[in-house]
């Protein structure tokens, strides 16, 4: 129960959090929460608990006695060296996220950054910033085996899983659902990084406006309309590194690969932060494309140690990368 | 009892932010975008997602304070709730290429940890208060927010009853909730303080 005379019931914030309401239930206790801190506090907590018990394991999985009297199914037991601790104690796989100083900037430190990353001093380029903190997305973790876990989930097991193992020298484990399949169709989307514009002094200029004008078709997501006005500044000047930038990013969006690697070429050897670098990110996603896996690992690679890219999903690309590779014997 | 941001504040708030204040901005940032982002989360079930989500309605919101399109500014949360409303019911009409046929796992509808420190001092107490329930308790828990099965379901799995399970699991929902209770009454839009009380 929490303090509030309205939603005091603890029902109202387990159906949110479970997805339960209909749209005019959730839109309005959404609308109270906005405003109610003490409903928010719950919904925070149940959605914190929500995550601590995902990553827990059951009483059933630390205690293989007991799987038979709480759930029933397979005992998998896997016996991937490579997943347990010395003492052959079951360990967490987990990918490390990139998460460094780069990606925890305040709201106001990441307007400055975008302000001073932009060449013009008229672009807010505001990527992967938090508060506290929204990141962006990609859908690569739609593709990506699991790399947060409680119980050992090798990625792969380097030896097949014993099905009906007694559990003497491992963890034993209710079987998962099973992976779908990689595909390089998936891989290869992009979510293109947000752009907002920021009015200062020197937009009035002629190639200012027309990037600005360029740039709304971007952020209205009319990526061929971006491209026909982003096209012509990139081609008068060479140096214009962030029309390039979005440039490409726009061919990667219309999955044209082989334009999009082109254009993000010249921005990868530009130097000019942040776009150089971020640049790498996609050249993989281009390299992925166009089917090229060795060069999608290098970029990627490049991408990794110039904290490229959304928050670990460099890491994660490479990750499946490999898996896929490993899949279809393309090692 | 919670402290509410006062009125005034979101009125005092907008108004900073039409005149370009960027600590205003760090302040709106700072209150809407853990909401925005539970809001995103319940709704797509994707951590990632979400925060990507959370952060296009952050830069809409931002972007029409600036233009003050907000007339009535005690409206703020609303507002805010509205836009962020449109951006997520505009993004699921709107997706294209989604892969249809690769559903999201359990696992990976999660709210990925940030090293942002009063996330990271809720998932500890959190934790805390799932340590200190009972074994069962914990099970039944878990059973309800990570599994999302019913009481009928949990009973027929435990071999209790659903009026049981139902009390048990009510049970935990309040310590959890109470585990953060502390950290729950930070007033966000205040200075901040050194310490919570």
């Amino acid at each position: 129960m929490t303090s509030c005379a309205r939603y005091a019931d603890l029902d109202f914030v387990e159906r949110y959090v479970l997805g339960q309401m209909d749209e005019a239930e959730q839109s309005a206790y959404e609308a109270h929460f906005f405003e109610c801190p003490d409903c928010f506090a719950a919904v925070q907590a149940m959605q914190t608990a929500q995550t601590a018990l995902r990553e827990s394991p059951s009483r059933s999985e630390t205690n293989p006695e007991e799987t038979n009297t709480l759930t029933s199914g397979r005992v998998v037991e896997f016996r991937d060296p490579a997943a347990r601790g010395k003492g052959g104690e079951s360990v967490a796989v987990k990918t490390a996220g990139s998460g460094g100083s780069k990606r925890m900037i305040s709201g106001a430190a990441w307007i400055g950054l975008a302000a001073a990353a932009s060449l013009a001093g008229v672009i807010v380029w505001a990527p992967w910033r938090g508060s506290s903190s929204p990141e962006p997305t990609n859908t690569v973790a739609q593709q990506t085996p699991p790399t947060v876990t409680p119980t050992p989930t090798p990625t792969p097991p380097t030896t097949e899983p014993k099905i009906d193992q007694p559990s003497g020298t491992g963890a034993a484990v209710k079987p998962k659902a099973t992976r779908p399949p990689i595909s390089l169709e998936a891989l290869a989307i992009v979510m293109p990084p947000p752009y907002v514009p920021l009015q200062t002094r020197g937009t009035d200029t002629a190639p200012g406006e027309a990037f600005a004008a360029a740039m709304t078709k971007y952020s209205a997501k009319d990526y061929r309309g971006a491209i026909d006005a982003l096209k012509p500044i990139a081609d008068a000047d060479p140096q214009s590194i962030p029309a390039q930038f979005f440039l490409g990013i726009s061919h990667l969006a219309l999955n044209e690969p082989a334009a999009a690697s082109a254009v993000l070429n010249r921005v990868a050897t530009s130097n000019i932060a942040p776009y150089a670098d971020e640049a790498h990110f996609y050249l993989a996603k281009a390299a992925i494309g166009a089917r090229d896996l060795d060069r999608a690992e290098r970029e990627l690679s490049i991408a990794i140690d110039r904290q490229a890219g959304p928050p670990s999903e460099a890491q994660k690309l490479q990750q499946a990368i490999r898996t896929y590779r490993r899949e279809h014997n393309q090692d | 009892v919670s402290i509410a941001p006062e009125p005034a504040d979101h009125a005092s708030l907008v108004a900073r932010l039409a005149q370009g204040d960027e600590a205003a901005e760090a302040t709106l940032a700072e209150h809407f975008a853990p909401r925005l982002r539970a809001m995103m989360m319940a709704r797509t079930r994707d951590a990632e997602l979400a925060r990507d989500l959370a952060q296009d309605a952050l830069i809409a919101l931002l972007q029409a304070l600036r233009h003050g399109q907000l007339r009535d500014h005690e409206r703020l949360p609303a507002f805010a709730h509205g836009i962020a409303r449109n951006i997520v019911n505009n993004f699921f009409r709107t997706r294209q290429r989604e892969p249809q046929s690769q559903p999201l796992l359990d696992e990976m509808a999660v709210y990925s940890h940030s090293d942002d420190p009063e996330e990271q001092e809720r998932l500890t107490l959190v934790r805390k208060g799932l340590a200190d329930l009972s074994p069962g308790d914990r099970e039944i828990l878990k059973m309800t927010l990570a599994d999302g099965l019913k009481p009928g379901e949990i009973a027929e799995r435990l071999g209790l009853t659903a009026e049981v399970v139902r009390a048990r699991k009510s049970r935990a929902q309040k310590r959890i909730v109470a585990a953060i209770e502390k950290l729950s009454r930070i007033p966000t839009f205040a200075p901040r303080r050194e310490q919570r009380p």
